[in-house]
């Protein structure tokens, strides 16, 4: 080891090795085409490659890939979730997760730390028991756990609140953890790319060709592509695509903001979630603590941060950790969550025949790339929903089908 | 500090005022079919654009109608509903469809 | 059957200054908390009172206004404002048709008010009122709205008729100023289950400027 890194440094040439290939000018026809290199897109395009055998496939990202949602959240991972549907199918993301460096071949840095959902309220006590015993029925380690055992696995923290919001107990989540959420997608393009699949940048959408109710193609930057199969996986940009095909969808745009502080030496190990007073918090492997609350409260199709969220926010996190006041914020930023009436994403076909949605992913999508990848890959190969995402399709709002994870999903993401 | 106009009370800043969602028209309950009304309930057009939304101003407890950009979050007019100003016209100008980073 | 006493609903948060609490208008009241010399300074500087036993009435409707009129009640004119309805009694026209009506320590319209019968009158309805109701006064009580309130609540900018309905310390509130034997104070009206926490903010920020709570009695002396 030391050797080689001697022999690097003197050898004067120090050049990486591309991740993937830089492509520039896409072919006529591919089997399928993904729009949007974020992580669901490009994990979409590796399983079907790897599951498949489904290779003649081009991600189209307009910007860069991971510059959306994907490098922007704040990679909490876990399934905790309130509904059995939910909390099977982010099981099944975390499991995938937890062996994923080594498929991968990369460092994500997958780290777990253990999850608490404090409950300040007698109210939010009675939501972690409903949770924890949902999770314990489909074998999700979770459990309500008392003030002791928050004080043991973080005595930094004023379990007071600083009187203002005194914390009853918790939900702890065993399996929580954090990861580099850029590597994911860096690393699924990797596997995709080596698998055959072409990844083009700074390569836009702006039609969607659809001929008696099936897509024929897309309209694109670098000129028409023509193709049977198009996955969405645009996050924020959904209604812009859904647009083009003439699809409404209950999806809302809003801003979701987070931010972080200067690095410090590690002392948090867990991760934290607050319902009552609107905050997450966690300290990375870079030492810095990586913050976040609920939404913005109204519609935005932007990515503008504003000062409101860090005051609001920066004033709960030191209700928990008084000495924390006078850590500096040294960055803050937003992304564009497509947000759903019942908190759960919108995943399958759709009434155009070849048109597939993987959307509604607002604040929680990071921790399903995975199984979103894998199951909208299956979905797409066999042009017919993955089980597991049964309960997620677009249709269920006309039925009035609706999964109701709005309990586990508003501020813990 | 963003400031909003309310219609009775004038200009306050944003923390005083609840969003209510587009603006939409509701369909007759009594014969709509299942599909029409589901769509009311739950569809909507939510690409960028000039839209009519119900904003709400919680200390005086007064809804009212905002034209408001969605993509540069401008807003072009509020007032109470079924007191629209008569320069705006009810068509919706499109965004233009430039990136909004 | 005995009367009902009720109790202010700010008595909670004000425990531990140990008030001597007295009835008025069927309710139990702070009346005095550390003697009227102290009480006198305090309203000097910056006193706060809580007068949430002041009977109220409330009304909306398009025909809420021809009502009160009815009832011997001068009503507002304009949006937003309000008058001295009858000798001692404030009544305040929020927004277009809704009214509130609060009878000051000397008034007494609200309890013939009280005869209001829905089935009788077309286009008004009663609202009913529990507001916890605050008096703010002395020479530091813009100091303290300016950390409080976002609106300019100066004299040139707040007229001396106006009602406004905005934030105080973060939750809904009605303000107005008026004048109380020769000394303006400002008036503050939020929903009663925000009461205890309306006046450990109020009392918090009055005692850094050097003020405090003023009894009932006090403030009316
Ligand atoms: C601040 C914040 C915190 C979050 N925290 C968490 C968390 O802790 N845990 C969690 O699980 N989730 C979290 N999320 C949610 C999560 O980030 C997203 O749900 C997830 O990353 C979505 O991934 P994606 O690949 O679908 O979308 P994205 O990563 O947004 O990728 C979509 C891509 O599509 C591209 N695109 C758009 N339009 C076009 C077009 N016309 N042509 C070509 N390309 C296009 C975009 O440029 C973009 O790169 C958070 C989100 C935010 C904003």
């Amino acid at each position: 080891m030391a050797y080689q890194l001697l022999k690097f440094a003197l050898g004067g040439e120090y050049k990486e090795p591309r991740f993937f290939r830089d492509c520039q000018t896409p072919k006529k026809s591919y089997d399928a085409v993904i729009i949007g290199g974020g992580g669901h897109g490009l994990a979409a395009a590796y399983y079907l490659a790897k599951d498949h055998g489904i290779t003649n496939v081009a991600v189209l990202e307009k910007g860069y890939i991971g510059g959306g949602n994907t490098g922007r959240n704040t990679t909490i991972v876990r399934s905790n979730y309130l509904t059995p549907d939910g909390v099977n199918f982010y099981d099944a993301s975390v499991k995938l997760f937890e062996g994923l460096s080594t498929e991968l071949d990369i460092n994500l840095f997958y780290s777990n730390r253990g999850h608490f959902t404090l409950a300040h309220t007698e109210s939010a006590m009675r939501t972690m028991r409903w949770r924890a015993e949902v999770n314990k029925h489909v074998g999700v380690e979770s459990r309500v756990v008392g003030t002791d055992e928050i004080a043991k696995a973080c005595p930094q923290m004023d379990l007071s609140c600083s009187g203002k919001a005194p914390i009853q107990g918790a939900l702890y989540h065993e399996p929580g953890s954090i990861a580099r959420h850029d590597a994911v997608a860096w690393g699924y393009a990797r596997g995709a790319d080596s698998m055959g699949v072409e990844i083009f940048q700074n390569t836009e959408v702006q039609s969607i060709d659809v001929k008696d109710g099936q897509v024929q193609g897309v309209h694109t930057s670098r000129g028409y592509i023509s193709t049977g199969k198009v996955l969405s996986a645009v996050a924020g940009f959904t209604p812009r695509i859904t647009e083009m095909v003439d699809l409404k969808t209950p999806i809302v745009i809003h801003p979701l903001q987070a931010c972080v502080s200067e690095p410090m030496k590690p002392w948090l190990d867990t991760i934290l979630v607050s319902g009552s007073l609107h905050v997450y918090v966690s300290q990375s492997s870079r030492g810095e603590l990586v913050m976040g609350s609920s939404l913005d409260p109204y519609e935005v199709h932007s990515t503008r941060s504003t000062f409101d969220f860090v005051e609001g926010l920066t004033s709960h996190i030191v209700d928990m950790f008084p000495f924390l006041s006078n850590v500096k914020v040294v960055r803050q930023w937003a992304g564009m969550a497509d947000i759903t009436p019942d908190f759960a994403p919108i995943m399958g076909k759709t009434p155009i025949k070849g048109f597939y949605l993987d959307a509604g992913w607002g604040t929680w999508g990071f921790k399903a790339t995975p199984i979103s990848g894998k199951t909208m890959a299956y979905t797409m190969a066999n042009d017919k929903a993955h089980d597991l995402i049964h309960s997620f399709r677009l249709s269920r709002f006309e039925e009035y089908e609706l999964t109701g994870e709005k309990g586990a999903a508003s501020v813990g993401h | 500090m963003k400031l909003l106009n309310c219609p009775m009370n004038g200009t306050r800043p944003l923390s005083e005022f609840l969003f209510g969602g587009e603006f939409r028209e509701m369909p007759n309950p009594d014969t709509s079919s299942d599909l029409e009304w589901a769509s009311y309930v739950h569809y909507r057009d939510n690409a960028p654009g000039v839209k009519k939304e119900w904003w709400y101003h919680s200390p005086s407890g007064t809804w009212f109608i905002a034209e408001r950009n969605t993509l540069s979050d401008e807003v072009l007019a509020t007032y109470l509903y079924g007191k629209a100003p008569d320069a705006t016209k009810t068509t919706k100008p499109r965004a233009k469809k430039e990136q909004s980073e | 059957m005995t009367a009902l006493i009720k109790t202010t609903p700010v008595a909670y948060a004000q425990h531990e200054q140990k008030p001597a609490m007295g009835v008025h208008n069927g309710m139990e009241v702070a009346l005095s908390f550390e003697g009227a010399a102290v009480e006198k300074t305090h309203k000097q500087v910056l006193g706060v009172t809580d007068v949430s036993c002041f009977a109220k009435f409330g009304i909306k409707g398009p025909k809420a206004a021809d009502w009160l009129a009815k009832q011997g009640l001068k009503t507002p004119d304009e949006i937003n404002s309000w008058v001295e309805g009858a000798p001692g009694t404030l009544v305040l026209r929020l927004g277009g048709s809704e009214f509130l009506v609060e009878d000051q320590i000397k008034g007494n319209a609200c309890n013939g008010l009280s005869t209001f019968n829905q089935d009788k009158t077309a286009g008004a309805y009663q609202v009913a009122r529990a507001d916890a109701a605050f008096i703010l006064g002395g020479s530091q009580a813009l100091n303290l709205l300016s950390e409080l309130c976002v609106m300019d609540l100066r004299d040139s900018a707040l007229a001396s008729n106006a009602v406004v309905m905005t934030q105080v310390a973060g939750i809904s509130a009605t303000l107005l100023r008026e004048s109380l034997a020769g000394e303006q104070v400002y008036r503050i009206w939020c929903d009663v289950s925000y009461g205890p926490y309306m006046w450990e903010m109020l009392l918090e920020i009055a005692q850094e400027l050097g003020g405090g709570a003023v009894g009932l009695t006090a403030r009316f002396q």
